[in-house]
């Protein structure tokens, strides 16, 4: 549904995007995940006509969004990080008006503000003026304009960004929805854990070029993380402990712990989950102050972090 | 019949306004207090040659209060148009529905001119008040109105230009008006100082008896492109009244001899249709930018470079 090829931009000196490389199947609900300044807005606004790449190319269903922008607009339904809405206008006014932009007759346009206005939770808002919605409203509305024109490709730039817990899931709910519709979504967020809960792939971005593509299960199991080992102390062990405990970790499940406190360490990797509960009995054996331990699948939050911290040291 | 849906949102919007209701109030209300003043000693009195003339004056400064608010209020408008969309963060949502920029321009610009419309008609019967007195016809008072909205799409058209120009409102409006201002002080100076060199008394004579147009051909091209010279001669048309005026405040001998041999309404319309025609080539430029801005003409241009 979505192929980059060598795109890049840049504004002035800075390198928004780095000849970036991408592929999203048709079908996907796609995170988009990087810190501030990675490239995700660019690459959205790209793919959304509204920003032209300083080189390379991007394609939506095969159609280039630099060559037939006009074209590509009728397959991407986009959603921006900041938008503003009219005053003085009511919610199935604001509707109609984007409607008949998109050139919707109108016998079809009420039957689809209907649905949509249903889907979005926002059917009691008909009359309601838009700059009187709560943030999350808004947010709501915006997504049922996007899929006005029933776009392929849905673009979400941070959909849930200032919205309270209530209307985040109220939010993960209808994109879920819509990717029941055999719709593609790309949708960045900085909640990551919401991102690993709804999305089937994922990319991550830094500093404009794709760290990582694929599904979320790869990541972790690229990552080694798919169901790591924490194990947690009452009081972080002193180095003598510690290097015993080590040795024997990597004796017994043949890979170092990672610290990611002095107190918490993490064992990467479950291929010899079957021998967690020898290794416990040589840390016991040792004395060593253990108070937790367990595998649990690992947060996306995680997997970001250890992708993002530092480029050179990238496990990927 | 397919209205524009920008048309029709924002003149919902405006109509909603609680200001909307304070500006047509504060416009017809400054034309009646005028209006009021004027009319207000002579009536009751009978009607006399001089109370006519009264009447008359008093049409002449409701019709140029007319002209300068329209001015003041119609660039401001038509540049607030497209940059007050970018500043609202609306004008991203409009593009990706893949509305052509020709469809946001005519739809933004007949939504205001509607409006400015909407003032000039409802001044009608303040207008009307001529008639008390006599001395001008229903059609010429219609012709006035007329000639007042073509000024007013002339201004909105400059807003609208600027406003595609200008990212930021303030800019828009700013440069709005100088260009305006450019336009009446800029036509008539130039005109001014052509007009002086190029003709004789002898030569000024010779157009005496010549057809209408081509005494008009006669005149500097650019005094065509001022509107208010144009309303000038409209008035002077209407009422015969206004000739001292135009050679002491004009001071320039020639365009009002040139003016007085073609016929004074017959510069009128001339200039209404310059005007006319200069807001379609401006609007055709704000399109034009516009469509240039929003990308189909850059992928041309980039289609090009890689070929």
């Amino acid at each position: 549904m979505i192929r980059c090829e060598q795109l890049s931009k840049r504004y002035g000196k800075n390198v928004a995007l780095n000849q970036l490389n991408l592929q999203i199947g048709a079908g996907e609900l796609h995170g988009f995940v990087g810190p501030n300044g990675a490239g995700k807005t660019t690459t959205m606004k790209i793919l959304a006509t509204l920003t032209r790449p300083t080189s390379g190319n991007a394609y939506v269903d095969g159609i280039s969004v630099v060559e037939n922008p006009q074209k590509a607009r009728r397959l991407v339904g986009y959603m921006p990080d900041f938008f503003g809405v009219y005053d003085n206008l009511k919610v199935w006014e604001y509707l109609d008006m984007y409607a008949g932009c998109m050139e919707i007759g109108p016998r079809e346009r009420r039957r689809k503000m209907d649905a949509l206005l249903e889907l979005t939770a926002l059917a009691d808002k008909r009359e309601a003026y838009v700059d009187a919605l709560s943030r999350g409203m808004k947010q709501r509305l915006c997504l049922a304009r996007a899929l006005l024109h029933d776009p392929k490709l849905l673009i979400l730039d941070e959909p849930a960004s200032g919205m309270d817990p209530r209307s985040r899931a109220q939010m993960r709910e209808i994109l879920s929805e819509v990717s029941a519709m055999e719709k593609t979504v790309l949708i960045s967020s900085h909640i990551l854990p919401e991102l690993a809960q709804m999305c089937s792939h994922v990319t991550i971005l830094e500093r404009g070029q794709a760290k990582f593509s694929g599904s979320v299960k790869a990541l972790e199991k690229q990552m080694h993380l798919d169901q790591a080992l924490t194990i947690r102390f009452y009081q972080p062990p002193d180095e003598q402990m510690a290097q015993a405990l080590e040795a024997c970790t990597q004796k017994i499940l043949g890979t170092k712990p990672v610290h990611e406190q002095q107190d918490v360490w993490y064992v990467p990797g479950a291929e010899h989950r079957d021998r967690d509960g020898e290794l416990l009995a040589a840390m016991m054996a040792l004395q060593a102050p253990v108070c937790d331990f367990h595998r649990e699948r690992a947060s996306l939050e995680r997997v970001f972090l250890e992708v993002t911290q530092d480029e050179n040291q990238s496990v990927i | 019949m397919k209205i524009n849906p920008l048309f029709e949102s924002s003149a919902r919007r405006r109509m909603r306004m609680a200001k909307t209701p304070v500006i047509i109030t504060a416009y017809l209300g400054t034309l009646l207090v005028v209006a009021a003043c004027e009319m207000a000693p002579f009536l009751g009195q009978g009607v006399t040659v001089v109370r006519m003339r009264l009447g008359i004056e008093n049409y002449i400064w409701l019709t140029a209060l007319q002209f300068f608010l329209i001015l003041l209020v119609a660039p401001a408008m038509g540049a607030a148009s497209i940059s007050g969309e970018r500043e609202r963060q609306t004008f991203d949502l409009l593009l990706v529905t893949g509305v052509g920029s020709c469809r946001i321009v005519l739809g933004k610009l007949l939504e205001n001119f509607a409006f400015l419309a909407l003032l000039i008609l409802c001044s009608a019967p303040i207008m009307g008040t001529v008639w008390i007195m006599g001395g001008v016809g229903v059609f010429d008072v219609m012709m006035t109105l007329l000639y007042l909205m073509v000024i007013a799409l002339g201004a909105l058209s400059v807003g609208m230009v600027m406003s595609v120009f200008f990212h930021r409102t303030l800019a828009a409006v700013i440069v709005s008006y100088l260009a305006v201002f450019a336009i009446g002080a800029g036509t008539w100076i130039l005109a001014r100082y052509g007009m002086s060199a190029a003709y004789t008394w002898e030569t000024l004579q010779e157009l005496e008896h010549a057809a209408p147009l081509t005494a008009v051909r006669a005149l500097p091209p650019l005094i065509l492109f001022n509107a208010a010279v144009g309303l000038v001669m409209l008035l002077a048309g209407q009422t015969g009244i206004l000739h001292h005026t135009m050679q002491t405040t004009m001071q320039l001998q020639e365009i009002y001899t040139i003016s007085k041999f073609a016929g004074f309404t017959m510069v009128s319309y001339v200039v209404l249709i310059v005007i006319l025609l200069s807001s379609v080539v401006l609007i055709g430029l704000a399109c034009a930018v516009l469509h240039g801005q929003t990308g189909a003409a850059r992928v041309r241009r980039s289609k090009q470079r890689n070929a």
